[in-house]
């Protein structure tokens, strides 16, 4: 009888791999299963040991977090082991000591996710130093959304232009804060906080998440983006989402091709953004995104019905010849870029080459929309896939 | 025989008369003929018997005209969240025993998705079960002394469910 036993390690640690995969498999879940995994024998422990510590590591309250450091500080190899770790508490479960101690244990440690709640906590000197200390490639910070207030871009300024091995920068829930309003100011220049030194490092990706519903309270000017972009020139990602823009899109744009980055950026996603009362041109052709960047593969869109950024692209969008997957959230994705228009013949691309369009990707819609089956059936008429992920 | 024809032959001596492009669907395979050119020769699975090889046969003869995989979209997540397939699913409802066959044999005959699909299948039996449940379900002894078991117990205790 052929037993569990039988499978050879490369395929058990294949089978220990799955585990995670799965729309609906969180961290957590995985992170249970692979410590359960661990307990069965000494062979799948031996084998998914490495899985639980080499792969995404979430610890969400002071209880884990608390357990986390003191098996990592017992143990320097499985510490060692650790590249990703993601400390999103709430207010009342960030605990910095912990925290202090995995900042300190984890030699190898790439890629940190972290709340506002625990780096407030993290005010001492030396607990600011360890997170300077790290060498990390990918950091993604969450502000409290205006929970506390108190953290804001020039906050973070320091730890930024430390760390010049970054490549990889996310800032969400990024509040409506005076310092941020003074940054955005384009007449006044960025605040000296921001500008006395800027960052070193060469981002390849960056996103900027603002809070949903708080567009007029803040925005930022092209001073602001500048000083996060450091000197980065060959962005290959960049998402701008619920922002107010003290900047034009294509005066951006440009600012991104005199850096280098035009012909480097690949991913586009500009999602609910307003752009500022006193800013013009206020509106951008979707057409022309193939000049700026002509080797942009994925574009993720949504527009607002009453404020948008995109002219109605006339008689309808022609996206470039490198672009592969065309994204669209919202509840209007057969109006914006007059999708339909684009489906009805031979879809055209901006610069008379071939379409490369294979997916139609939309987002927040339920399946039985009379847009999603319009949008679907005219996918299926050109061969193009429509993915269709449905938010709850 | 035919070109589109290609002659298995397994490790219980049985022979198998394969369309070629159902045999495509192993890179093993494929390799062989490729070097062999034509030739009437059965081609020797001696990892394989026939009852695993039949059933591996009928996933092939359904995934003849999948399409080559495109390139990953670089934005969805960083994890792959593909689901089995309908008819995959029903496919793999076999005993445990036919389940890990199935598994070395695509692993042997090099047929990733069918590969992916068993573990996948494997790993699902796994989630959400305690470790007592698991052994239980694939009939594996404890092999931790109670301090050993204690010790990792204690070590992963931030991962667990509480």
């Amino acid at each position: 009888m052929l037993h569990v036993s039988d499978l050879p390690p490369e395929l058990l640690l294949k089978v220990f791999s799955q585990l995670g995969s799965g729309s609906s498999y969180s961290d957590r879940e995985r992170q249970r299963d692979l410590a359960g995994v661990a307990k069965v024998c000494r062979r799948f422990s031996e084998l998914s040991i490495p899985l639980l510590y080499g792969d995404t590591i979430q610890v969400r309250s002071a209880g884990r977090q608390h357990c986390l450091a003191r098996t990592l500080e017992a143990d320097p190899a499985l510490a060692a082991s650790v590249h990703d770790l993601v400390v999103v508490p709430t207010a009342d479960q960030a605990h910095a000591p912990s925290a202090l101690v995995l900042l300190r244990s984890t030699p190898n440690l790439a890629s940190l996710t972290l709340g506002e709640a625990l780096f407030n906590q993290l005010e001492a000197s030396h607990m600011r130093d360890a997170l300077a200390a790290k060498a990390l490639k990918r950091f993604s910070f969450g502000f409290s959304a205006g929970e506390s207030e108190t953290t804001s871009l020039v906050d973070l300024a320091p730890l930024l232009v430390g760390w010049t091995v970054l490549e990889h920068l996310e800032l969400h829930g990024v509040p409506p804060d005076h310092r941020v309003r003074g940054v955005a100011t384009a007449a006044q220049g960025p605040p000296a906080a921001l500008v006395a030194v800027g960052p070193l490092y060469r981002l390849a990706h960056l996103e900027v998440h603002g809070v949903e519903g708080w567009h007029s309270r803040s925005f930022w000017s092209t001073a602001a983006l500048d000083w996060v972009l450091g000197r980065s020139h060959a962005l290959t990602s960049l998402a701008l989402v619920d922002m107010t823009c003290g900047f034009a899109l294509p005066a951006l744009f440009d600012e991104l091709v005199s850096r280098g980055c035009g012909s480097t950026l690949s991913h586009l996603a500009l999602r609910r953004i307003r752009v500022a009362a006193h800013i013009s041109p206020r509106l951008l052709d979707p057409n022309d995104l193939g000049t700026w960047f002509p080797s942009l593969t994925h574009l993720s869109f949504q527009d607002e019905p009453r404020t948008p950024i995109c002219a109605a692209p006339s008689p309808a969008f022609r996206p470039s010849s490198s672009l592969r997957v065309l994204e669209l959230h919202g509840r209007w994705p057969k109006h914006d870029l007059n999708l339909v228009r684009m489906l009805e013949g031979n879809v055209e691309t901006s610069d008379g080459g071939q379409a490369a369009l294979g997916k139609l990707k939309v987002v927040g819609l339920s399946p039985t929309n009379a847009d999603v089956k319009e949008l679907s059936a005219a996918c299926r008429r050109h061969a193009i896939v429509f993915e269709l992920v449905c938010k709850f | 025989m035919s070109a589109n024809k290609v002659k298995l032959s397994t490790s219980d001596q049985e022979e198998f008369d394969v369309d070629r492009d159902v045999a495509n669907r192993s890179v093993l395979i494929k390799n062989m003929l490729e070097d062999l050119g034509d030739s009437d020769q059965a081609i020797p699975l001696p990892n394989v018997s026939a009852n695993v090889l039949k059933k591996v046969l009928e996933w092939c003869e359904h995934h003849k005209k999948d399409p080559e995989p495109i390139a990953e979209d670089l934005d969805d997540n960083r994890r792959k969240t593909t689901e089995i397939s309908d008819w995959d699913a029903k496919f793999i409802q076999v005993d445990q025993e036919m389940l890990f066959e199935i598994i070395l044999a695509a692993n042997y005959l090099d047929i990733k998705p069918l590969l992916d699909v068993g573990c996948k299948t494997v790993a699902n039996m796994i989630k959400g079960k305690q470790p007592e449940e698991i052994r239980k379900l694939f009939n594996i002894v404890n092999d931790f002394t109670p301090e050993e078991e204690a010790q990792i117990k204690k070590e992963n205790e931030w991962a667990e469910d509480r």
